[in-house]
């Protein structure tokens, strides 16, 4: 599960979140939509670990990244929008580099078994990750996750510069892993593939969570709409309060 | 952990075309730079044995010489090369290479054959430690600006953070991979030396490699330093180069120019005046040389209780001779001591400048183990005169004792052409290691101060990385 | 379109903290080591003023006992101004190895000849040390003066003005703009190397103008620098100019122009000193040591005939001079035929220099930063060719005194003072620096240039496609 509970994150001059309260359940995919700005990275940036929260909590599997960075890390994955690997290792190398500086010590054969679950073909695993697609990267990417056994993932924009077929092919691997029981974050703008990946949205503008909807309730509305509405709302209220 | 991204540091190197390159030219170079210096080295060695059978063959096979005319004859000594030359000439290519031993007179260093390429001696010599002191570096600086600032840009640095690597760790591993690169430079040269060397110094070779050990310690910290401090690799480059630069060809130089003009040396007429104005008028200015000669020559007449000097039994001049030379030796003392001391101020206060150029320390050290730099040069002088001086008291006294009168009452001399093959040839002890290094508190300080100074960068790095630098 | 990119460049210039330090810190480094160049010229000078001074003190106490009816000074009866050898003495001239209008731009050059030579017969030039007392330790860290500047510091600032040129452009996007406005990218690029290599040559081009006003040299020294220098900056600009058209980003620009850099001014340098160091290996002097000391008494034990025969050739005008039997002519011309041995020895040490000079020429061809380095020297009359100028001058005015004392000794006459005097004027009393060879360099200079811009173009093209 991956909590965030009142959380605030001033950076000098600016208040890039305002109190965000968020919980992504075990087995499930929380699509976090919002414009540039919004404060999404910040949010990754902090589940992470890489940034520190001015107040509030926040919760990796119950452990507070915070408090014990290290432990937390130890059960989250990280997969964003161009998976970045060593171009000159293989498929197979670069997830066994990973595995090993996770604690985990994986044979070939296993990180075979690990590239198949996440999709990328047998014929890739030995060519060197220079030679990869941005798709067939992120394969690798949640290979890795897989690989650490990881109880939740962060995924930033990973459907971003996809051709259809491999967002599509993206989403399945999305589904399998909260399948398989892990808490899912997906940061997105691509409101087609949230819908169609996602079992909750959440909408964040100006550093606050606007609106959250069930993946049932997303299907009923129009969602374009909506996330224009408030955006615009939002933006026009930040606006006239610069103003004054 | 450490050991993971050490392999892995390694593998990218070997795979990565560009890094294979300037591994592969830095083997070239150290190997052709061990060869050839000690190619070099054999021929000059061959040249100096025989130029010093030439003047032994000389002095043992001219004849009919008094002493005091062997005294004006004279002999040469031809400057040996520094134990470790072959891996540091040092200043071998700017100090004399020949110094003629005669009476009554100290003469300098003369020869200096390089000279002839004035314009190539600008710049520095590739030989192996050239290629230790600024080519490595440069080795490291292109292998290493990207190690951590690529990482950063990449995103991978967010991944490695994500998969638990410490950041103390992840600095750690990528500086030791950068300095086991430099170190294997290190111990391909130095091998290299030991394979074509005919004679070793084990103890000097030992602390020339953890010298260049150490450094390139330094170097390595600093480049992964630089790399995790800047935000692109083209940032991390272009400071590495600059700092190369300032710190292998410019600050040098600067150095040099400083102590120059912060302790200007006299000119060379204005010293031979006064040494020799000293020579004639005494020291203090009061006690010119014909009145020396005249109260000495009073106080032996006196001691052998006769009037005039035809009825000596010795021979005056002789005497004369050798108090001259024990007064010249004085003056030599007092002013070259003086020139000494002004050319030890000049090297400490360019010393100062190893603390910001750990370059800087490393050549002068280098120079320290091999024997080849300024300490051994004027222990060299020193060793010269000596030998001058003893060869030339001995002439003098059998000038002065090698007579008898004869039943004429004329003085004859008993000198015999054993006499002056007896002569044992120069011969120079190089200075030992530990006193070399004793004479360089300086350097070793300075060496020692960049040693912690870029061993703790790592750690306020690994901090600020821990901080969010992983952004 | 070079003047809106000199434009562009300028204000690159004044708004960038770092290029505004580096501009300035060229123009300080170099105005300060001309400072100490001509702060060391002084002291050549003083060197030369002090000599010519206890010349003429000599000179003045000759003619004092000339005027006193006096053989010379009163306490040493054994001086005797009527023969040729204490006239020898007494008129020993000082020769001055006069400093080139130029001399304080390489006053850091590791030659260091003779300034001022004491010229009597019996005089060395091959045994004569410069008037500098060198630290040896500070001599071999390369020196720093407007050479080094103008050689190693110069380029350094095209490589830092210009190090993004055309890398930005392509990293950034900016190149598809640029082409779609002005029609042609490549001519952008090259607008934005000419600027930068203007301004580099501005910094040099005001160095050299301090120079040359400090040093009050002529136009024809001053044009020359300008022209080297121009030239100079000129290759490192048409370097820039080749890397800026294939540079990916900044980064792969930093690189190549470092990786140039050092292969022209730091690696092909240090191979002609290693071949320098090779070439001197052997030499350890033995003509000018163990072989001149004893050549005094290997002429001692000459044949008559070959003796004579020798002396004839180097001294023709004595043929026909010499004393009857020739036997009491003998002592002066075994001294005169210690002239003939040093003429001998000076033209074998000539072999040698012109071994290092071939050497130092070869590998000018192989960066033009040698070729630069070594016209510069030539230009401040530094070098060891004006060395051995000098040192040929001073062999030929003793053997002049040799002459002439070899003559009164043979002649048996008693000298006077118009023999003294005419003693005195035989010797030159200054010896200008030879004439500067820079055309060479300069050549090689330009070629390097063309070489650069026309392989450039080649490889640009095949880049392109």
């Amino acid at each position: 599960m991956i909590e965030l509970k009142d959380v605030i994150m001033e950076y000098p001059g600016h208040r890039a979140l305002d109190g965000l309260c968020l919980s992504v359940p075990d087995g499930q995919v929380y699509g976090l939509l919002g414009p540039n700005g919004a404060g999404k990275s910040t949010t990754i940036n902090l589940i992470t670990g890489l940034l520190q929260p001015t107040s509030g909590r926040i919760l990796v599997g119950g452990i507070d990244v915070t408090a014990e960075p290290e432990r937390a890390r130890g059960i989250l994955a990280y997969v964003s929008e161009s998976v970045a690997l060593y171009p000159l290792l293989s498929g197979i190398e670069n997830l066994q580099l990973f595995s090993r500086l996770a604690g985990r010590h994986l044979n070939r054969r296993e990180c075979s078994e690990c590239l198949d679950r996440a999709g990328l073909q047998g014929d890739a695993h030995e060519r060197r990750v220079g030679t990869y697609s941005k798709g067939m990267r992120q394969k690798v990417g949640i290979a890795i996750a897989l690989a650490k056994e990881a109880r939740a993932v962060v995924l930033d924009e990973p459907s971003s510069g996809l051709d259809p077929s491999a967002s599509h092919d993206l989403s399945t691997h999305v589904r399998n892993l909260a399948s398989d029981g892990l808490a899912v974050l997906m940061a997105t703008h691509d409101l087609f593939r949230a819908r169609e990946t996602c079992d909750s949205v959440g909408l964040l503008v100006n550093g606050g969570l606007r609106a959250e909807w069930k993946a049932s309730e997303v299907k009923d509305r129009d969602l374009e709409a909506a996330y224009l509405d408030i955006v615009s709302d939002h933006s026009s209220a930040a606006a006239a309060g610069s103003t004054k | 952990m450490i050991r993971t991204l050490f392999l892995n540091e390694w593998r990218a190197l070997l795979r990565d075309g560009r890094g294979a390159v300037v591994l592969a030219v830095g083997v070239v170079l150290a190997l052709i730079s061990s060869w050839t210096s000690a190619s070099t080295h054999a021929r000059q060695d061959f040249a100096r044995n025989a130029a010093t059978d030439a003047a032994r063959g000389a002095w043992d096979e001219r004849t009919g010489d008094s002493p005091h005319s062997r005294a004006h004859y004279g002999d040469y000594v031809f400057r040996p090369s520094g134990p470790l030359a072959k891996l540091d000439s040092g200043l071998e290519a700017v100090t004399g290479r020949v110094i003629y031993t005669e009476g009554h007179r100290q003469n300098s260093a003369v020869h200096k054959p390089q000279q002839e390429a004035a314009s190539l001696l600008r710049y520095d010599r590739l030989e192996p430690s050239t290629v230790l002191q600024l080519l490595a570096p440069l080795v490291l600086v292109l292998a290493g600006f990207g190690v951590v600032s690529s990482e950063r840009e990449s995103g991978r640095l967010k991944l490695l953070w994500l998969q638990g690597v410490q950041p103390m760790a992840l600095i750690m591993a990528k500086t030791f991979a950068l300095w086991t690169l430099g170190a294997a430079l290190c111990l391909l040269v130095v091998g290299a030396h030991l394979v074509f060397a005919e004679e070793i110094d084990l103890g000097r070779t030992v602390v020339f490699l953890a010298l260049h050990f150490t450094t390139l310690w330094v170097v390595a910290a600093v480049v992964a330093a630089v790399s995790a401090w800047s935000r692109r690799p083209g940032t991390a480059a272009t400071i590495l180069l600059s700092c190369w630069v300032l710190g292998g060809i410019v600050m040098p130089r600067l150095a040099a120019m400083a102590a120059t003009v912060a302790e200007p040396l006299p000119g060379r007429d204005a010293f031979q005046a006064a040494m020799e104005g000293d020579r004639e008028q005494g020291m203090d200015g009061h006690n010119p040389r014909d009145q020396r000669r005249m109260d000495l020559e009073q106080q032996v007449l006196d001691e052998y209780g006769v009037s005039s000097r035809s009825e000596l039994p010795v021979n005056l001049g002789g005497l004369i001779m050798q108090a001259d030379e024990e007064y010249g030796a004085q003056v030599w003392d007092k002013h070259f001591g003086e020139l000494e001391e002004h050319l030890q101020r000049q090297y400490s206060f360019a010393g100062f400048f190893s603390f910001l150029n750990p370059l800087q320390a490393t050549d002068r050290l280098s120079m320290a183990v091999a024997g080849t730099g300024l300490t051994s040069h004027l222990d060299f002088l020193r060793e010269t005169e000596d030998f001058r001086r003893e060869m030339v008291r001995k002439l003098n006294e059998e000038d002065a004792f090698g007579v008898h009168l004869d039943a004429n009452g004329k003085r004859r001399r008993t000198t015999t052409q054993d006499f002056y093959t007896g002569f044992e040839a120069f011969h120079y002890e190089p200075l030992s290691l530990g006193a070399q290094l004793s004479r360089a508190k300086t350097d070793i300080a300075a060496l020692i101060f960049w040693l912690v100074g870029a061993t703790a960068i790592l750690g306020m790095t690994a901090r600020r990385l821990h901080r969010g630098g992983v952004l | 379109m070079i003047r809106t990119a000199l434009v562009l460049e300028l204000r690159n210039l004044l708004r960038s903290p770092l290029r505004l330090l580096v501009v300035p810190l060229v123009l300080v480094i170099g105005v300060f080591v001309l400072v100490q160049g001509q702060q060391d010229v002084d002291r050549w000078q003083d060197a030369i003023d002090t000599g010519q001074l206890a010349q003429e003190e000599s000179i003045a106490e000759a003619l004092g006992y000339f005027a006193d009816g006096e053989k010379g000074p009163p306490d040493r009866s054994w001086v005797d101004l009527g023969q040729a050898h204490w006239q020898d003495m007494y008129a020993a001239t000082r020769i001055a190895r006069m400093p080139a209008p130029l001399s304080s731009i390489a006053f850091a050059s590791a030659e260091s000849g003779a300034v001022t030579v004491r010229v009597n017969r019996f005089a060395d030039p091959l045994l004569e040390q410069g008037n500098k007392i060198e630290n040896p330790a500070l001599v071999a860290a390369g020196g720093l003066d407007l050479v080094t500047v103008l050689a190693l510091l110069l380029p350094l600032l095209v490589l830092a003005l210009g190090v993004e040129v055309g890398g930005y452009e392509r990293s950034a996007g900016v190149l598809p703009l640029v082409r779609v406005q002005s029609g042609g990218d490549r001519t952008w690029i090259w607008a934005r190397c000419i600027a930068v290599g203007a301004i580099a040559a501005t910094v040099g081009l005001l160095l050299c103008f301090v120079a040359v006003l400090t040093a009050g040299a002529d136009l024809g020294s001053g044009l020359t620098l300008t022209l080297l220098v121009l030239a100079y900056v000129a290759f490192w600009t048409a370097l820039l100019g080749v890397v800026a058209q294939v540079s990916r980003n900044p980064s792969h620009g930093a690189v190549a122009l470092g990786a140039a850099w050092i292969v022209f001014c730091v690696l092909i340098p240090s191979i002609g000193v290693e071949r320098s160091a090779a070439l001197a290996a052997s030499d350890f002097a033995l003509d000018l040591t163990v072989d001149a000391r004893d050549a005094g008494s290997a002429i001692s034990k000459m044949d008559e005939d070959d003796l004579f025969a020798g002396l004839f050739a180097r001294f023709p005008e004595l043929k026909g001079k010499e004393p009857t039997p020739r036997m009491s002519g003998r002592r002066a011309a075994n001294e005169g035929m210690r002239i003939a041995v040093l003429d001998a020895r000076m033209q074998r040490r000539e072999g040698r220099g012109d071994a290092f000079a071939q050497l130092v020429s070869k590998m000018s061809l192989a960066t033009p930063t040698l070729a630069f380095t070594n016209a510069l020297e030539q230009l401040a009359g530094r070098g060891p060719a004006a060395a051995r100028e000098f040192n040929k001058a001073v062999a030929e005015a003793a053997g002049v005194r040799m002459e002439h004392a070899i003559a009164a000794s043979w002649s048996g006459d008693p000298q006077d003072q118009d023999d003294f005097s005419d003693l005195v004027h035989s010797t030159p009393t200054r010896i200008q620096p030879p004439t500067p060879i820079w055309r060479g360099s300069l050549a090689i200079l330009l070629a390097w240039v063309l070489l650069i811009l026309g392989g450039g173009a080649v490889f640009a093209r095949r880049f392109r496609s």
